[in-house]
């Protein structure tokens, strides 16, 4: 793809055609159960890829897509245009507690023009809702790490693919789909600074052996979309008090990064 | 006892009554906190020592496990506190009492209908070997038969799936539709008129207007810190809403006409002025009342039928299922000693002539009934008749609290059957806890 934005009106027939041909592929693969199945889920694809478009030509230009499915660490998933960040090795991150090595596939990585060379934001793609991603607090209690993860990943590529200066001034989730509405919730680089924090929890967390149950059954999901290990838990709201209880017992110190993430 | 006693609860006559009129049928209706159980566990008490009845002919029936227990625990204490008080007659007949207090059934609606259907399965229709199965093993039916449902609804010869699907239903959608549904064995009937289609047609240009009015007022909005009002992050989602929309689509239309079906809450401190915030919610409200939400019903009610439809096919594999298992879940207990007429007495005799419970069915079933915890006025005030999908859940939670109880089957238990002749009802408004208190 060109490094500029997509046209809204040119490329609606090109998408479609995409679409069908792709469609049509799996189709072969996984045969849908009836005719109005297929149409139903297509319109849905279709439905989708409408509000794509008309939210991205929202954007005008001000962010432009430069690198799509950047692979660091990862190897390249489908045929397309290798990016200068694609690299089999993943990038080694510093924390306050000691390094991790990191990879990830990013959907796409955006130049900002107006903010000066190799000033670039980062968009992840979602399919499913919002509401996870809502919370005043961006890392969601330590739910979400996943801007600050790519934010520092990105750039410790960038330093190794460009060589020169460059930064990282932002991240976004883009939910394109009909029930989300096309709705984008992004942040600073400067809110997500707290980031190494919170992944340097994480990590300490699962480094010190102690595996805690949610102290919030809200995670667990709704009677209709249930966490598919809630039957294992049987109570889950038995469960998360009893999490939260532990939490809220300082003198416990196996569970110190779970309760920084949680109760500060 | 006189009126001017200090010390007591407001409504201390019609404690009195329950605890002493042991010759009469009452009902009573009390809210948590209000002496429920102290008064029964009283009354019960005072039908022993009276020589009223023996406690193999009390059932005192709760429609929970912790209160039953919590009872049982009471009811014991109460005896043996009057024996030590009491002489003569009185004493022997509550040391019985208390000897044999294990006769005494007290127990839960459940474990109560479950015993009697296990006294006469033949009639009520019961297999000999029945288990009462729990919700666990209950939920695993479900889902069970909800994927056998699923796996045979496209292939149906009656184009039920593509009915839905026409309706932007995807029916994998309804499995939470079908658990309510499960939940209330007892809506005999979930009628289904035929509704026609909403005509759309007269909504499309108010709300294309409306959109051209959010669309100048955004950008007197970029910047601003929400806080707690919702109604500025809903203008700028109806706008992309809008945007997104194929007007000439009855399925799009008809979600984007449901993001106006309430007006969201505004908070004026909030918007550049407060003026414009009233403004923009009276906008948004005439939007909601004038088309939303009279269109919104009716698109769903013409929905209904093929979700309906669909829902009690899953409930009829599902009733197989458990059928074949063998398995009886709480409501198939009250269902099933209801309508197998085991628990049929003639009420005057039974509650003129107590008689054993284990042995005496139907002619005797149980002298005297007790129910604690139950919304009985609610129950029978209400009779499930839903008429629109949405509706069913909040409608269906007001009359039944504790468990899912279906609430026409406790009627007929227990009204019906057991209580048939109410000689008198009662409501206790004290909060007992103060009452407490204050003595």
């Amino acid at each position: 793809m060109a490094e500029n934005r997509l046209a809204r009106l040119e490329d609606e027939s090109l998408l479609w055609s995409i679409i069908e041909e792709r469609a049509a592929e799996y189709r072969e693969l996984f045969p849908p159960p009836s005719e109005p199945v297929y149409e139903a889920a297509m319109e849905n694809l279709k439905r989708t890829a409408k509000i794509f478009i008309i939210e991205e030509s929202k954007l005008d230009g001000a962010s432009a897509p430069r690198y799509l499915e950047a692979s660091i660490g990862l190897p390249r998933e489908r045929a397309g245009k290798a990016t200068p960040l694609d690299s089999p090795e993943p990038v080694e991150l510093r924390l306050l507690s000691g390094s991790i090595r990191a990879r990830g596939r990013i959907d796409r990585v955006d130049a900002l023009p107006a903010r000066g060379a190799n000033v670039f934001t980062l968009w992840d793609y979602k399919t499913g809702g919002t509401y996870k991603y809502r919370s005043k607090d961006p890392f969601n209690q330590g739910r979400v790490a996943q801007h600050a993860l790519y934010i520092a990943i990105v750039e410790k590529a960038l330093e190794r693919a460009l060589k020169g200066k460059s930064a990282v001034a932002g991240f976004g989730f883009f939910f394109p789909s009909p029930r989300a509405g096309g709705e984008r919730l992004s942040w600073s680089a400067e809110e997500l600074a707290d980031g190494k924090r919170v992944i340097d929890a994480i990590c300490s967390s699962v480094a010190s052996g102690s595996f805690i149950a949610t102290n919030n059954c809200d995670d667990c999901g709704s009677a209709k979309y249930q966490c598919e290990y809630a039957p294992i838990c049987r109570d889950v709201s038995a469960v998360a008090n009893a999490a939260d209880a532990k939490l809220e017992n300082q003198s416990n110190e196996t569970l110190a990064f779970q309760r920084e993430l949680r109760k500060s | 006892m006189t009126d001017n006693k200090k010390g007591r609860p407001g409504d201390w006559r019609d404690r009195d009554r329950i605890s002493g009129e042991l010759g009469s049928t009452m009902l009573v209706e009390a809210a948590a906190g209000t002496g429920k159980t102290t008064n029964m566990m009283s009354r019960m008490a005072n039908l022993v020592s009276s020589g009223s009845a023996r406690v193999e002919n009390i059932a005192a029936v709760t429609f929970t496990r912790k209160a039953a227990a919590e009872l049982r625990d009471r009811f014991r204490v109460e005896l043996e506190k009057r024996v030590a008080e009491a002489s003569g007659r009185e004493r022997e007949l509550l040391s019985q009492a208390l000897e044999h207090i294990e006769r005494c059934y007290i127990g839960t609606i459940h474990s109560f209908c479950a015993r009697l259907l296990r006294e006469r399965p033949i009639e009520a229709g019961v297999g000999i070997s029945f288990r009462e199965i729990e919700d666990d093993e209950d939920n695993e039916l479900k889902r069970k038969a909800w994927d056998e449902f699923m796996s045979t609804l496209f292939t149906s010869p009656d184009k039920l799936a593509d009915e839905l699907l026409a309706r932007g239903i995807y029916p994998e959608t309804l499995f939470d539709t079908f658990e309510i549904i499960t939940e209330y064995p007892d809506v005999d009937a979930w009628p289904v008129g035929a509704t026609p289609k909403p005509d759309f047609a007269p909504a499309r240009q108010p709300i294309m207007d409306y959109w051209r009015r959010v669309d100048e007022l955004l950008s007197l909005l970029l910047g601003t810190d929400f806080g707690r009002d919702a109604l500025m992050p809903a203008l700028f989602a109806v706008h992309r809403a809008i945007t997104h929309t194929d007007f000439k689509d009855d399925i799009q239309f008809a979600a984007l006409l449901s993001r106006f079906e309430s007006v969201p809450t505004v908070v004026q401190k909030n918007w550049p002025r407060k003026q414009l915030a009233l403004d923009e919610k009276q906008a948004w409200a005439n939007i909601s009342e004038n088309f939303a939400a009279p269109l919104v019903t009716q698109w769903r009610e013409y929905c209904y039928p093929p979700v309906i439809k669909a829902v009690m096919r899953a409930v009829d594999i599902y009733k197989a299922l458990k059928e074949e298992s063998g398995g009886l879940n709480f409501q198939d207990l009250l269902m099933k000693a209801a309508a197998s007429g085991v628990a049929i007495v003639t009420p005057r005799t039974a509650i003129s002539g107590p008689a054993r419970l284990s042995t005496a069915i139907p002619r005797n079933v149980a002298a005297r009934a007790f129910i604690t915890g139950a919304p009985f006025l609610a129950a029978l005030s209400s009779h499930c008749r839903p008429t629109l999908l949405d509706g069913a859940t909040t409608h269906f939670s007001s009359i039944s609290r504790s468990r899912h109880t279906p609430i026409s089957s406790v009627i007929n238990l227990f009204i019906s059957s057991l209580l048939l002749q109410i000689d008198a009802f009662t409501l206790l408004t004290s909060y007992f806890g103060n009452y407490i208190k204050r003595v």
